[in-house]
């Protein structure tokens, strides 16, 4: 990407701005894109293949990232639910156009916890809790009034509370590599990327 | 997404080819005032199979598909050319909208390639030369004096580099998202069959 000039700052990042651990850098970077006003700064585009090596891409939300990884919630039977259940490794990129950064993380992905899954969709808006049981993620569709029937459909059958779909839950990627990107002026860009190597990280410069 | 009119979208109101259908969203997100509309998410998968992404910016489209460049030993291409099957995801956050799409890249013509290189600035031209694209460094330092010395070899016009050019992504899926309330989103599917594209409705 070409960091637009006379638009935004020359930030530079250089070897004294990074932390031992990507993921406090990380989150740093995210608290830097929220103070910035980035809308939705957690959408994230999940990269995931099928078993014969055929990417597909979509964003979002990030939910939780800590030591495990990053973590985001889903309907295990969507096409990244299934994609992940052959092909459990996945891609993310975070990109904060307003401050010229992006972030992207390879790793293998594990299911969250069932304790962990189930308090998520607790702190759900009602609205959305219905709309997992409603939606059978990427089937097809006869009509928009098909998804309107069974959303009123499950509204009568959870009046009150509402459990957790047994097909709806959460994923976690656990890093492996962590790339920071700074755009900068004339396309040279600073970029660092982590590796995992032992218990710690490895940390290069790349040519951008 | 509380504060914007909950739009929809129906497959009567898309266009029956996905390029042309695509045109008209980025048209409203340029419209829109969206800073870098045409930066998409695109997705490679390496021999053993393992995806990751990262962003371009989509340099031209044709019926026939979505164009970016790049250095060709960059990670990225080094996957492209052990698998030629790419995706790409973008997203409108102010629109609420977002296009996935999935398909098959094939080179670039060498002349799109040049004639896209001639159009960039002169500094973006040296920074082609200058940097092996997602290789290790020492230092900026490094970069600055590779920099110094490309624009020292190339003082009138500078060539394209034999190892920079484009891709274009024919798609063989494209995806048309529109957030909805209660989370019951629009998601329209083209596929492409022999005759021409077919349009499906999916689950949100």
């Amino acid at each position: 990407m070409r960091a637009p000039t006379g638009f935004h700052e020359d930030r530079p990042l250089d070897r004294e701005d990074l932390l031992d651990d990507p993921i406090e850098l990380f989150r740093r970077w995210l608290a830097d894109a929220e103070t910035a006003g980035v809308p939705l700064p957690n959408a994230m585009a999940v990269a995931t293949a099928d078993q014969d090596g055929r990417p597909s891409v979509r964003h979002v939300l990030l939910r939780g990232v800590d030591q495990h990884g990053f973590e985001f919630f889903t309907n295990y039977g969507s096409r990244k639910g299934r994609e992940l259940g052959s092909n459990p490794h996945a891609g993310l990129v975070f990109l904060w156009k307003e401050l010229d950064r992006q972030v992207h993380v390879t790793g293998p992905v594990v299911r969250s916890s069932e304790a962990g899954s189930d308090a998520y969709f607790a702190t759900r808006p009602r609205d959305a809790q219905l709309g997992a049981w409603a939606s059978r993620q990427s089937e097809v569709l006869s009509g928009r009034e098909q998804l309107e029937e069974r959303l009123t459909e499950v509204a009568a059958r959870f009046p009150a509370e509402v459990p957790r779909p047994p097909h709806w839950g959460g994923f976690v990627v656990a890093a492996v590599t962590v790339e920071f990107w700074q755009g900068r002026r004339h396309r040279l860009h600073d970029r660092f990327r982590y590796a995992r190597e032992g218990d710690g990280w490895r940390i290069e410069r790349l040519s951008p | 997404m509380s504060d914007k009119p909950d739009l929809g979208v129906d497959p009567e109101d898309l266009a029956p080819e996905p390029m042309a259908q695509f045109r008209r969203w980025l048209e409203d997100a340029e419209g829109e005032g969206i800073h870098l509309a045409n930066a998409v998410a695109l997705a490679t998968v390496d021999a053993q199979g393992v995806p990751s992404v990262r962003h371009v910016l989509l340099r031209g489209m044709s019926e026939r598909g979505f164009e970016f460049f790049t250095n060709l030993e960059s990670a990225k291409a080094r996957d492209l050319a052990a698998n030629p099957r790419a995706a790409l995801a973008l997203l409108w956050r102010e629109l609420d909208r977002q296009v996935t799409v999935g398909g098959v890249v094939e080179p670039c013509s060498e002349e799109e390639s040049d004639a896209y290189f001639a159009a960039r600035p002169r500094e973006a031209q040296i920074a082609a030369w200058a940097s092996p694209q997602s290789r290790p460094i020492r230092d900026r330092a490094e970069l600055m004096d590779r920099f110094r010395r490309s624009e020292r070899a190339h003082p009138g016009d500078v060539p394209r580099p034999p190892y920079w050019g484009g891709y274009r992504l024919v798609p063989d899926r494209m995806e048309f998202w529109q957030a909805r309330a209660f989370r019951l989103h629009d998601r329209i599917r083209y596929l492409r069959h022999e005759d021409g594209w077919r349009l499906d409705r999916l689950a949100p």
